[in-house]
C-alpha cells in the first residue's frame, strides 16, 4: 500500500511538472496540461500522507 | 518539529518546560539533519514568494542583479545561518528567548515580544493578501477587484469579504492548533515548488524562447525612478530573513541540531524558494509586461497570473502556500502576544493576533511593498542578534559579564535598550526621511548595536565592580 502511494506521489509530481515541460516544447495543449497538473495536485495531496508520514 | 513548534514554547516564558525552554536541549532530543532540510525547504517556498519575484520585475532589477545578485545574496544568509546561527544554537542549545532573558532581563524580552508580534501580524497579513488574490479567481470576473502594486487601500467589499474569509478561517485553524497546517506544508513543499518551476516553463513556452536573460532584462525603466540595483538585490535576499538568522530567532530551532552543520541545511529554503522560485515568479510579471502591455510598476496580481499560467493547480498553491506560512505565523504572533500578558488565555492571544493579521491583510500596502517591509522586519530585529553574538564569542575576550541579567539579577537592562534602540531609530530615520532601501540597513544597524553594548557593557561592568569592591 505504501509502495503504490509512493509511486502514484511520483507520478504526481512528474504529472506537476512534466505537462508544463511538453507544452513548452509545444507537444501539448494549454487545457489539457491545466487538466493534468489538477488531476496531479489531487493525487499528490491524496497519496503523499500515507508514505511521507513514515518517512 | 517545525519552526512554529520549536517557538511555540519560547514566547511563554512562563509554562511547565516541554521543549526545554529554560533549559539546554539534552542530548537525547537532538535531531540529525534530514529534519532541518524538510522544514527550511518548506518555510520558505511561501505564498509571498508569487509576490516578491514580480515585485523584483516592478522595480526594475536587471538579469544580472537577478540571477548573480541573488545567488550571492542567499549564500551569503546560508553562511550566517551555517557560522552564526547554527554555531551558537549548538553551543549553547537555548532558545532565542532564554537567552534573551539572561542578557537583558525579563522585562525587556516583553518588549522583543511586542516588536516580534507585530511585525509577525503584518507578515501574516501580506499572506492574508496574497491567499485572497488567488480565492478572488474562483468568482466570475470583476466580482473581487484585484489590487495592483500601487494599490494602498482595500479595493472594495468584496476584497475586505475575501481578506476577513480568508484570515478568519486561518485564525481558526491557528486558535485549534497549527500542527496538521505544518503538516499539509510538509507534504506540499515538494509539490509546491514544481508548481513555481511550471509557471516558468508556461512563460517560456508561450514567450517562446529559452532566453532566461533577455527576458529578465528590462524593457521599460521604472517611472518613478525606484529601481532596486545590484547591491539591492543581494542584501534584500540576504537580510530578507535577517530575523531568523542574523537576529537569532532561529537558535529556537538550531538548538535541537546534532552539530552545527545543520546550518547548511538553510540552503534549502534559499536556494529552492528564494533563488528558482523567486525568478520563476518573476517571469509571470515578465510574460504580462511583454504580452498584455501591463506596466511593471503597475503589476499584475498572483492569483490572476498563476491562474492564467497553470490554472486551479496554481491558485491551490497560491492558498496553500499562504495559509501553510501564515499559520504558523499567527500562532507565533499570539505566542508573542501572550509573552507579555502571561495571564491572557492563549487563544485570546491568538484571536488577538489573528485580528491583526486580518486588518493589515485588508490592506494591500503591506503585501505591495514587501520589499522594503523585510527591510525594516529585519532592521527591528537583527541587532538582538548583534547583542548575542557579542556575548557568546566575545563577552569574555572584552573582559564584560556574560548574561548579565542573568548573573546580576536584573529584569531590566538599560544597556540592552539603548544598544538596541539607538541604532534602530537612527535607522528608521534614514528610511522613512531620507529613503534609503530598508535592506541596506539592517547590517549596519546590527553592527552599531553589536559595538554599543560591547562598550556601554564594559561601562557597566566597571561601575558593578567598583560598587562589589565598595560593598
Amino acid at each position: 500500500m505504501k509502495k503504490l502511494a509512493m509511486l502514484i506521489g511520483l507520478a504526481a509530481l512528474a504529472g506537476t511538472i512534466v505537462p508544463p515541460a511538453l507544452f513548452m516544447m509545444k507537444q501539448m495543449p494549454h487545457t489539457t496540461m491545466q487538466i493534468v497538473m489538477l488531476v496531479s495536485a489531487v493525487a499528490w495531496f491524496v497519496t503523499a500522507p500515507v508514505w511521507m508520514k513514515a518517512e | 518539529m517545525t519552526t512554529a513548534e520549536a517557538t511555540a514554547g519560547n514566547a511563554d516564558t512562563t509554562s511547565t518546560s516541554s521543549e526545554y525552554e529554560r533549559e539546554r536541549v539534552p542530548e537525547k532530543a537532538l535531531k540529525g539533519p534530514a529534519a532541518f532540510w524538510g522544514m527550511y525547504a518548506g518555510e520558505h517556498t511561501a505564498g509571498t514568494e508569487f509576490m516578491i519575484g514580480p515585485l523584483f520585475v516592478a522595480w526594475g532589477a536587471d538579469a544580472a542583479s537577478l540571477i548573480f545578485g541573488l545567488l550571492i545574496g542567499n549564500l551569503l544568509a546560508v553562511l550566517t545561518w551555517r557560522y552564526l546561527t547554527a554555531s551558537i544554537a549548538c553551543s549553547e542549545r537555548l532558545t532565542l528567548y532564554f537567552t534573551m532573558e539572561r542578557i537583558a532581563g525579563r522585562h525587556l524580552v516583553t518588549l522583543y515580544n511586542l516588536a516580534n508580534g507585530l511585525l509577525f501580524c503584518f507578515l501574516a497579513g501580506a499572506m492574508i493578501t496574497v491567499s485572497a488574490t488567488a480565492v478572488g479567481q474562483f468568482f466570475p470576473e470583476g466580482t473581487v477587484k484585484m489590487p495592483t502594486f500601487e494599490s494602498t487601500m482595500p479595493t472594495g467589499v468584496a476584497w475586505v469579504i475575501a481578506c476577513v474569509a480568508i484570515g478568519g478561517a486561518m485564525t481558526v485553524v491557528a486558535m485549534r492548533g497549527y500542527s496538521v497546517v505544518a503538516k499539509v506544508g510538509h507534504l506540499a513543499a515538494p509539490w509546491m515548488f514544481l508548481v513555481f518551476v511550471a509557471c516558468a516553463l508556461v512563460t517560456l513556452g508561450r514567450l517562446e524562447t529559452t532566453d532566461i536573460w533577455g527576458l529578465l532584462t528590462p524593457t521599460v525603466e521604472p517611472a518613478d525612478g525606484k529601481k532596486i540595483s545590484f547591491l539591492g538585490v543581494v542584501c534584500f535576499s540576504w537580510f530578507c530573513n535577517a530575523a531568523m538568522h542574523l537576529g537569532m530567532a532561529d537558535l529556537s530551532v538550531l538548538r535541537f541540531a546534532k552539530k552545527p552543520s545543520a546550518g547548511w541545511a538553510s540552503a534549502a529554503g534559499m536556494f529552492l524558494g528564494h533563488y528558482v522560485a523567486w525568478i520563476c515568479a518573476a517571469l509571470l510579471l515578465v510574460y504580462w509586461v511583454r504580452e498584455k502591455g501591463v506596466d511593471p510598476a503597475v503589476g499584475k496580481d498572483p492569483g490572476t497570473m498563476v491562474n492564467d499560467a497553470v490554472g486551479w493547480a496554481g491558485l491551490a498553491c497560491v492558498v496553500i502556500a499562504g495559509w501553510t506560512t501564515a499559520n504558523p505565523t499567527i500562532y507565533r504572533a499570539g505566542l508573542a502576544f501572550q509573552g507579555m500578558v502571561p495571564s491572557m488565555p492563549r487563544n485570546v492571544a491568538t484571536l488577538l493576533a489573528g485580528s491583526v493579521c486580518i486588518a493589515a491583510g485588508v490592506f494591500p500596502a503591506f503585501a505591495m511593498n514587501l520589499l522594503g517591509f523585510v527591510g525594516i522586519y529585519g532592521t527591528v530585529l537583527a541587532p538582538v542578534g548583534a547583542i548575542i553574538i557579542v556575548d557568546h564569542f566575545f563577552a569574555e575576550r572584552l573582559g564584560i559579564r556574560r548574561a548579565p541579567a542573568a548573573s546580576l539579577g536584573m529584569n531590566f537592562n538599560g544597556v540592552v535598550v539603548l544598544s538596541w534602540l539607538l541604532p534602530v531609530g537612527v535607522a528608521m530615520g534614514l528610511h522613512f526621511g531620507l529613503d534609503v532601501f530598508a535592506s541596506y540597513l539592517p547590517l549596519p544597524s546590527a553592527i552599531a548595536c553589536g559595538v554599543l553594548y560591547a562598550v556601554l557593557s564594559k561601562m557597566q561592568s566597571r561601575a558593578a565592580d567598583r560598587r562589589l569592591a565598595v560593598g
